[in-house]
């Protein structure tokens, strides 16, 4: 890549910073501001701006087109799977209070492991439609 | 009450300045600033995780999806052959617009505490959900524990808004191809 000076020694610097925030703000969304779609969004701007920083190259090295598709799928299977379970253990679709006696815990489990899935198809599914459109070739 | 005097302005300053850009480049970028204030509105309402989204989204995701897209069909707005559309758009958007101030006569006022939203669920979400869901951040609280199905809807439509672009724009690809 030429003359992308300016962009690479910002690259640098904040890149790590945000996929750490994205990372913060996906395990701490109970405590502070955020959740999994603000961490999945997060995480797919880092990856971008190291796109336009190394080129599409160097980022589907790191992470390929067929990866991301999956991922995008199992978040939303880990969101319905838990889901699911408690209609096996006698409760309803979605209730948590399957997963743990203490009925605080168990809301803690359900919400924690409910981001994750939410927080994975965001990221997966905002990486996909910008690799896309970077693609995309008119005729 | 002044800075939201102050923001709103300047948003509609804004949005006058996205349509009379010459460059689409120019209107882009203006659009990214728009989101920008967006974001100090939502901030000064305190609705942090709306911010958060709006930041990441509005100024960062979708200006650069949208310099993806000019980069492919370039940076000139071409007007020839088309008079007929843009006055069938503009009478559209007009009559959208006289509906959307219609409706906004009934609107509650911004804070008005015998508004709809704030007399049903709403207070039980505020003194409730620490003692019922045991975290902090209500939004979370209501996003993921009482409104667990909604959610699960709202990721399903990522999922099929990621899956279809990539392969629309792949299928048009191998048609080009052949």
């Amino acid at each position: 890549m030429k003359n992308r000076l300016i962009a690479s020694k910002i690259g640098y610097f904040i890149i790590p910073i945000l996929l750490l925030y994205a990372l913060y703000v996906q395990f701490h969304g109970d405590y502070s501001p955020g959740g999994g779609f603000q961490a999945g969004v997060l995480l797919a701007s880092g990856l971008i701006l190291y796109e336009i920083i190394h080129g599409m190259d160097e980022l589907l090295k790191i992470i390929s087109i067929k990866t991301i598709q999956k991922l995008s799928a199992i978040g939303v299977l880990l969101y319905f799977i838990i889901g699911l379970i408690p209609i096996f253990l006698n409760k309803e679709f979605l209730n948590y209070y399957a997963y743990s006696d203490s009925k605080l815990l168990a809301q803690h489990i359900g919400i924690f492991l409910i981001e994750l899935g939410v927080g994975i198809t965001v990221f997966s599914s905002i990486l996909l439609i910008y690799i896309s459109f970077s693609k995309f070739k008119v005729n | 009450m002044t800075i939201n005097f102050i923001l709103c302005n300047m948003l509609i300053v804004i949005a006058i300045l996205v349509f009379i850009q010459k460059s689409l480049l120019n209107s882009v970028l203006m659009l990214g600033l728009f989101s920008l204030i967006m974001t100090l509105c939502y901030i000064n309402f305190g609705a942090l995780d709306v911010a958060i989204t709006e930041a990441a989204v509005g100024v960062a995701i979708s200006t650069l999806i949208f310099l993806a897209v000019i980069k492919v069909v370039g940076v000139n707005i071409e007007t020839n052959n088309r008079k007929l559309l843009y006055y069938i758009t503009a009478i559209i958007s007009s009559v959208v617009i006289l509906f959307l101030i219609f409706i906004n006569i009934d609107t509650p006022l911004l804070g008005d505490i015998l508004s709809p939203i704030h007399s049903l669920s709403a207070n039980h979400y505020v003194s409730e959900s620490y003692k019922e869901i045991g975290i902090p951040n209500m939004v979370t609280a209501i996003l993921a524990s009482y409104r667990g199905f909604d959610t699960l809807g709202e990721v399903f439509v990522i999922f099929t808004a990621g899956i279809s672009v990539f392969y629309i724009i792949k299928m048009k690809d191998k048609h080009d191809e052949k």
